[in-house]
């Protein structure tokens, strides 16, 4: 049997818009807390670090959680993940604008939206995509879901940016909380039966591991994604300070900023029309190739606006396009009952790559004095990424007792 | 393009988009993407926001 058949139930139509809803919110949302930053150290008279390390616990939170909510969402469906996920979001946004210390602001922009991010981002909905798309439209309907998650990066920038200077950063973060409470409606959208969850074979959640992790391709497309997430947390959060550094402006970071969010819906978007055509090993393996072009290229060449704007829609183009794919493999691979949690593992790896992105990245430049060394382990990185895609199968998984749906 | 958005999989409707509604949500797409780009471009956005985004190095 093909572990990835199973029986569709909601509309195409109602899946894609409530999901792209979603993602579009607790994406974009997230991805304004930069913004948060001066407003909140000032007024608060913390240190930036205080406010780094909230961040980073998010990330941690983020991809530690990703598995529960996934094992949670695969047994009991989506509705009940998302609904948990939207509240938490506006408590954790609520909280962050009341915290007046340290470890308060840990708690709420850190565990909480953590949390909550693990319950409202990808993983939670593509499980609901791919049980209720067919298999030839999956890819390029996660592509546009993954596509309005990079939108509403795109959108929310400008849209904070403006909360921010028009009612100040608390009021700010309380509309904010007031906007992730839509996820709740959206969610009505998605909900299911749970009978109509647990489709594929009957397997516990303890096998559906094993079984996961004893699969050579899927530990690969893990080690990928490692290499994703390394890449986008060291430019995203070092890039900026390159270009100080080598003496551009902040206009030219901002436009960057701009470029590589413009450029990332089309990528993200195309990856998943190209994955629904062609062999996805060998996607992901051109998109990490071309990272690797793209960043020596970057470094090799005069540092000019001209380059840093090419390197940015180059990158933008890149930045999200994994995602799509990578999760589409999953559901190849294992089919679609655990799909949302085994998508949650992989997203835990490509946080540890996040974290690992940040910290080494400021680590070496510490030691080293310049950036140089870790934008060549960056482009090692992407070149190990491409060649150990290359010998994933992407055929199911063959199980001796499975049993159809 | 060979994607069809409209089709309800669980059997309601499984035609192609109409290319008219095609054509119109792929403008839509292109126009809210240009509007969010133009506000990278207003100066006073743009400076807002380098600032912000400056202050954290």
């Amino acid at each position: 049997m093909n572990p990835a058949s199973s029986p569709p139930r909601l509309s195409m139509s109602q899946v894609l818009l409530c999901g792209a809803a979603i993602v579009t919110l607790s994406m974009g949302i997230r991805h304004g807390f930069g913004l948060f930053l001066q407003p909140v150290t000032m007024e608060r008279g913390w240190t930036r670090e205080t406010f780094a390390f909230g961040l980073a616990v998010q990330n941690l939170a983020w991809g530690l959680a990703g598995p529960f909510a996934g094992m949670v969402a695969d047994r009991h469906g989506a509705f009940r993940v998302l609904v948990g996920g939207g509240l938490l979001y506006a408590a954790g946004l609520v909280t962050m604008g009341l915290s007046t210390t340290g470890l308060a602001f840990m708690g709420s922009a850190g565990l909480l939206i953590g949390m909550a991010l693990a319950g409202t981002t990808y993983p939670i909905i593509f499980g609901v995509i791919a049980r209720n798309v067919a298999v030839e439209k999956r890819s390029w309907a996660m592509g546009a879901a993954a596509a309005a998650g990079s939108f509403g990066q795109f959108l929310m920038v400008p849209v904070e940016n403006w909360l921010i200077g028009s009612f100040g950063w608390q009021n700010a973060l309380f509309v904010l909380g007031l906007a992730t409470l839509l996820i709740l409606p959206l969610a009505y959208g998605l909900k299911q039966p749970v009978d109509e969850v647990s489709t594929g074979p009957a397997q516990s959640v303890g096998a559906a591991v094993r079984e996961a992790f004893g699969y050579p391709s899927f530990l690969l497309l893990m080690a990928g994604y490692f290499v994703c997430g390394f890449h986008l947390a060291f430019i995203g959060v070092h890039m900026p300070s390159y270009l100080k550094d080598h003496g551009l402006g902040s206009g030219v970071a901002t436009m960057a900023l701009a470029l590589i969010g413009l450029f990332n819906v089309f990528g993200t978007y195309g990856a998943g029309v190209l994955g629904q055509r062609l062999a996805k090993r060998h996607i992901l393996a051109a998109i990490y190739l071309l990272r690797s072009l793209t960043i020596a290229l970057f470094v090799l060449l005069p540092l000019t606006p001209l380059s840093v704007y090419v390197f940015s829609a180059a990158m933008g183009l890149l930045w999200l396009s994994t995602v799509p794919t990578t999760n589409g493999l999953v559901a190849q691979m294992f089919g679609v009952r655990y799909l949302s949690m085994l998508g949650g593992f992989v997203f835990l790896s490509h946080q540890v790559g996040s974290f690992l992105g940040v910290w080494l990245g400021g680590r070496l430049y510490d030691i080293s004095g310049s950036y140089d060394v870790v934008w060549w382990i960056a482009v090692a990185l992407g070149v190990f990424a491409a060649l150990i895609n290359l010998p994933i199968r992407e055929t199911a998984v063959v199980r001796a007792q499975a049993q159809p749906a | 393009m060979k994607v069809d958005m409209s089709s309800d999989i669980g059997g309601h409707n499984s035609g192609e988009m109409n290319p008219a509604w095609r054509v119109m949500a792929w403008g839509a797409a292109l126009a809210a993407l240009a509007l969010v780009f133009t506000a990278y471009l207003s100066p006073q956005f743009a400076f807002d926001l380098a600032s912000r985004v400056w202050a954290c190095f």
